[in-house]
């Protein structure tokens, strides 16, 4: 038969009370079968093995990020990189403001949201999109504006991606058609891709 | 002119529905990688996509 121990401790001077609950149902409280520590009912789970710490702390990954600079150009019929090379903010650090990309180095599944302001010339169609490692087109977002023509059109895009945590990106890209140069317009509050994690491991 | 306005006019039967991600055959993309715009797709049942000779011989 195995034992219970309850061992002092020869250096503390405080009583260790353990206490029955007010009840008159009979219970057993079985201990795991393992070395370790039980937590405190206040306890902030950082101990835990069973989970990430970022589940354990709340530090979850979030980002905002933003065509700063300038405008960008591109090109009618073609799906361009957009162009954000600013963050509001970013949790973890993981967006890349040269490639214009988002790795997070947590695994999980990711709601992305993305909105490009399409300004130069009257537009015909705009396209927005979220694109995985540069192969695998996510989502879209298709507006034609059949029989008249808008300027200065936001189009946005969203979706939820399972992204592996070491290598796996998303990249926001854009398509238009316009009667003019096509163009973006840039700031905080056009041109912007965000996200942030909603469910930690596979 | 860009890639889009070089192929128009190498093939002007084509229209903005050639090139639409779903319905068309052509895609076309910018990476942002020093590449410009390139051709990723080109399945258009009877047009040949343009070689590089005939896309350099479009000029405005």
């Amino acid at each position: 038969m195995s034992k219970v121990k309850i061992q002092g401790n020869a250096s503390g001077t405080g009583t260790l009370t353990i206490s029955a609950p007010n009840t008159n149902v009979d219970r057993s409280l079985t201990l795991p079968d393992g070395a370790g520590e039980i937590l405190l009912s206040d306890g902030d789970g950082s101990n835990l093995t069973g989970i990430t710490s970022e589940q354990a702390t709340g530090d979850i990954p979030v980002f905002r990020a933003y065509q700063n600079a300038s405008r960008q150009t591109f090109s009618n019929y073609t799906w361009t990189k957009v162009v954000l090379d600013a963050t509001q903010y970013d949790k973890g650090s993981y967006f890349d403001t040269t490639n214009y990309r988002y790795t997070p180095q947590v695994e999980g599944y990711y709601q992305f949201f993305g909105q490009v302001h399409f300004r130069n010339g009257s537009w015909e169609q705009t396209h927005t999109a979220l694109k995985k490692n540069n192969t695998t087109w996510i989502t879209f977002n298709h507006m034609y504006y059949t029989g008249w023509t808008i300027d200065d059109a936001n189009c946005y895009v969203s979706d939820i991606v399972y992204l592996n945590g070491s290598t796996d990106y998303v990249e926001l890209f854009m398509n238009g058609k316009s009667d003019s140069t096509p163009d973006t317009d840039n700031g905080i509050d056009r041109t912007k891709l965000m996200g942030n994690l909603i469910r930690a491991g596979a | 002119m860009t890639l889009a306005e070089k192929i128009l006019a190498i093939y002007p039967e084509l229209t903005g529905d050639d090139f639409h991600i779903f319905r068309g055959t052509i895609l076309l993309e910018n990476h942002l990688d020093g590449n410009g715009d390139v051709i990723t797709k080109w399945e258009h049942p009877t047009l040949t996509q343009p070689t590089q000779e005939q896309l350099d011989g479009v000029t405005e």
